[in-house]
């Protein structure tokens, strides 16, 4: 089993939404940045659901900020959403939550990208 | 086409090379030997001409003065007369009659008056002397009265006219002129550069012909090392030259034998290498791969090859009974001869290993199978134990093979049980069976087999003085038996790299340990135990200390195993007080703290391991975690916390495992390369992992 699934669903605004099990550490990352930069090749935006990443590692969150400025640069957002316990407390020790897009649930993310729209 | 493609030049496109310029021997030494010539040509006719005017000189003025000198002995007679003009007219004309160089001669009487010329008009006139005369430069001896004279037209000599008494009565003047010298230098110049023409135009046909000679064998010489250039080294070259050209034909001819001997040398080689290669791809696929974990057993092994493969062999397997086999052996011999008996020996271990109960009697199934294989004068030497991993007991014999090693957890010793048995193979006929015996031991827990081949004991020293020894061997065991199977082979090897330091591997060297876990349970009280050590920042009472106090997670290099750190955090006393937030910090601290020696120290060697020890001190989870490997000294003194402000740092997207380190731990220090390896202590404060800024406020 790898150590990171990733769900993808599209949203009926035209978001993608990726939910994103297991871990996140430097042998994972790079599936999910493919992953992520195939929809910021689609022109579209990305929700990154975070719920079933049970741990992830420096290289995981070196991957979440280097995905927000692809996006960023193509002139896209990124939102995450139901960031589990192990990203939501190293997300907060880097103090990384104030320059994050973050919700508590994907509709709160899709509702936050209606009104950006 | 890409820009890189158009900036690419394929071979086949490439310009062909221009040739190269061939300037010719021949021409060179001709145009050399023209200019010497000329030179010396050159040089020694000026130097001749010079010689050649200043004799002509002197002979012009020496006759000179002596036709001056006869036409005054001559006119000494007509001044006896009454009229010496008579007398001095046809002397005068006869002296320049056919002689175009006399441009002057005269008669004077003692008053300047004019008594013999060849022009009878001017007779009796005063004689006018041509103008700006002065004294010639001469080496002629000049007589009393008598002078030569020159200006820029004329040389000119007087002679005095005397009586028979010697009283002065006239003067005889005869000049000539000078451009009669220049006229006799010129043609002997023109002579002498006809003469320096054909000495040159013979000396250069000589050269050409002597050059032409000469470099004959060049043409040989060059077709010869354009054959051996094109790879024919059989065909000599054919030069029968008593000059140099013919020992350097011989220097070509020799050198091409040695080029064909490297070639040889090298062909073989690269086969030898080949075969090494399949050799020691065929060992180390017969070496079990993973670590056999069984009730409290730990069983690991170890094998570094030589540089020239060897035949050590291990091998570690669950029989049908549930037992565990071990085998460590080392076939005499080195390279593919060994190593194909190592796969022989594998391959009937394999087919021999369930079907006997005794060590010794396998050993004796195996002799007898090597007898009819092994040429004479090889053999193997074979240490086989079966282990009951429920148990401990262990039965085990020896053919021949190195001491037996076990450590003994109570008192701390080390047990060394010499073999009984003679090697398999060494003796044909079934002799091997009266030397074997089974030998049984128990091993309790904390205790361990440690089986080696000779190449650890024997291993010398980089000056080859001295050999590692079984002391040094022992040591490193006890140092290192708390630590279990994998830290007494991680500390064997730590050490016998420290004794061989750069030194060559001359042997295989093959470890196989065999580790009975000690029971669990804390060494000391965490609200009386003393961390002081760990409070210092020498690093020396450190590991020390946390041997003493700490629980010790031993984990291998490998980044998909990293993980393990959370689990065994979690079950550590006093950790599960941390909440959640706090465990998850905690767990992804560790985890990079691993991470870094696993990608730095250990380039991500899954074979390498490192321990965490975890060193309750105080209350609600407060404690050191001391971090420790072999691997490359790296320290991260020089850290500068990321700035997620800056959009730089997030296009990084990597580098942040030592932010996340130094905001969770409220101290982090490195000592690398220390005599107990490379270590790393935090200091870990639950209320800092759930609160960094109260980090920076503290």
């Amino acid at each position: 089993m790898p150590d990171l699934t990733i769900e993808r669903i599209t949203d009926p605004g035209g978001d993608v939404i990726l939910r994103a099990a297991g871990i996140l550490d430097a042998k994972s990352a790079p599936t999910l940045m493919s992953r992520a930069r195939a929809v910021s090749g689609e022109g579209s935006h990305l929700i990154l659901n975070l719920h079933g990443i049970t741990f992830i590692a420096s290289s995981g969150v070196g991957s979440l900020l280097a995905l927000v400025e692809d996006f960023t640069e193509a002139g896209l957002e990124v939102h995450f959403t139901e960031l589990s316990s192990a990203v939501r407390s190293v997300i907060r020790l880097l103090n990384l939550d104030k320059f994050l897009q973050i919700h508590a649930t994907e509709a709160a993310a899709m509702e936050a990208r209606r009104k950006a729209a | 086409m890409s820009a890189t493609e158009g900036r690419t030049l394929r071979p086949a496109d490439a310009p062909a090379p221009r040739p190269r310029r061939v300037v010719s021997i021949r021409v060179i030494v001709t145009a050399a030997m023209l200019v010497l010539l000329s030179a010396a040509v050159v040089s020694v006719g000026t130097v001749q001409e010079r010689n050649a005017r200043r004799a002509l000189t002197a002979e012009i003025q020496k006759r000179l003065l002596l036709e001056a000198r006869n036409l005054a002995l001559a006119a000494g007679g007509a001044f006896l007369n009454d009229f010496p003009e008579l007398t001095l007219l046809p002397l005068v004309k006869e002296l320049q009659e056919g002689r175009q160089e006399l441009a002057l001669a005269v008669v004077t009487d003692r008053d300047g008056v004019i008594e013999g010329h060849r022009d009878s008009r001017v007779l009796g006139t005063p004689y006018r002397a041509p103008e700006n005369l002065r004294p010639a430069a001469t080496t002629v001896v000049l007589a009393e009265g008598e002078s030569l004279l020159e200006n820029s037209e004329l040389l000119v000599a007087r002679a005095p006219v005397r009586h028979p008494n010697g009283s002065f009565m006239g003067r005889a003047t005869v000049g000539i002129r000078r451009d009669y010298l220049a006229t006799i230098l010129a043609r002997a110049r023109r002579r002498q550069m006809i003469v320096t023409a054909v000495v040159l135009g013979l000396g250069l046909a000589a050269a050409l012909v002597l050059l032409s000679v000469l470099l004959r064998p060049v043409g040989v010489l060059r077709a010869g090392l354009e054959r051996i250039g094109r790879g024919d080294l059989d065909t000599p070259v054919a030069l029968r030259d008593r000059t140099e050209f013919g020992m350097l034909a011989d220097t070509v001819n020799a050198m091409a034998k040695r080029v064909k001997q490297a070639q040889h040398d090298l062909v073989e080689k690269e086969r030898l290498t080949h075969e090494m290669d399949l050799a020691r791809d065929i060992q180390s696929s017969l070496l079990p791969s993973s670590r056999i974990e069984m009730d409290d057993f730990v069983i690991q092994g170890s094998h570094r090859a030589a540089f020239e493969v060897g035949g050590d062999f291990y091998d570690v397997f669950r029989r049908d009974d549930g037992t565990v086999g071990l085998a460590v052996a080392d076939v005499a011999g080195k390279g593919l001869a060994g190593c194909l008996v190592m796969s022989m020996l594998s391959a009937w271990l394999r087919a021999e290993r369930d079907r006997h109960g005794s060590p010794s009697e396998l050993l004796a199934a195996l002799d007898e199978r090597l007898g009819e294989s092994l040429r004479r004068g090889s053999f193997v030497t074979m240490f086989y134990g079966i282990l009951e991993p429920a148990t401990g007991r262990l039965r085990f014999a020896s053919a021949g093979h190195s001491p037996t090693m076990i450590y003994r957890a109570v008192g701390g010793t080390v047990e060394r049980i010499e073999s009984d048995g003679i090697p398999l193979g060494a003796i044909r006929g079934g002799a091997i069976r009266r030397t074997l015996i089974d030998r049984e031991t128990l091993l309790g827990p904390g205790d361990l087999l440690v089986q080696y081949t000779d190449g650890i004991n024997e291993s010398f020293d980089p000056a080859g003085r001295e050999q590692f020894g079984f002391e040094r061997m022992e040591t490193a065991i006890r140092g290192a038996a708390e630590s279990g199977c994998l830290g007494v082979l991680d500390g064997l090897r730590h050490d016998l790299e420290a004794w061989q330091r750069e030194g060559e591997r001359l042997d295989d060297e093959t470890i196989l340990v065999a580790g009975r876990r000690a029971p669990a349970g804390r060494k000391a009280d965490p609200e009386t135990a003393d961390v002081s050590a760990l409070e210092d920042e020498d690093p020396a009472g450190w590991l020390k200390t946390a041997r003493a106090i700490g629980d010790r997670l031993l984990i291998p290099a490998d980044s998909g195993r990293l993980g393990e750190v959370r689990g065994w955090l979690g079950s550590r006393t006093r950790l599960h007080e941390i909440d959640g937030d706090g465990m998850n910090r905690l767990s992804t601290a560790i985890y990079e703290a691993c991470a870094n020696i696993t990608e730095h120290g250990y380039g991500e060697d899954p074979t390498e391991v490192m321990e965490v020890w975890w060193c309750p001190s105080g209350d609600g989870g407060a404690g050191y975690f001391l971090v420790r490997d072999q691997g490359k000294p790296f320290t991260a003194d020089n850290w500068v916390a990321s700035d997620f402000e800056d959009p730089k740092v997030w296009r990084r997207g990597r580098g942040f495992g030592l932010d996340i380190i130094h905001r969770v731990m409220s101290q982090v220090l490195y000592r690398p390369g220390t005599p107990d390896g490379n270590l790393t202590l935090m200091r870990f404060e639950p209320a800092i992992a759930d609160d960094p800024g109260a980090k920076s406020h503290a």
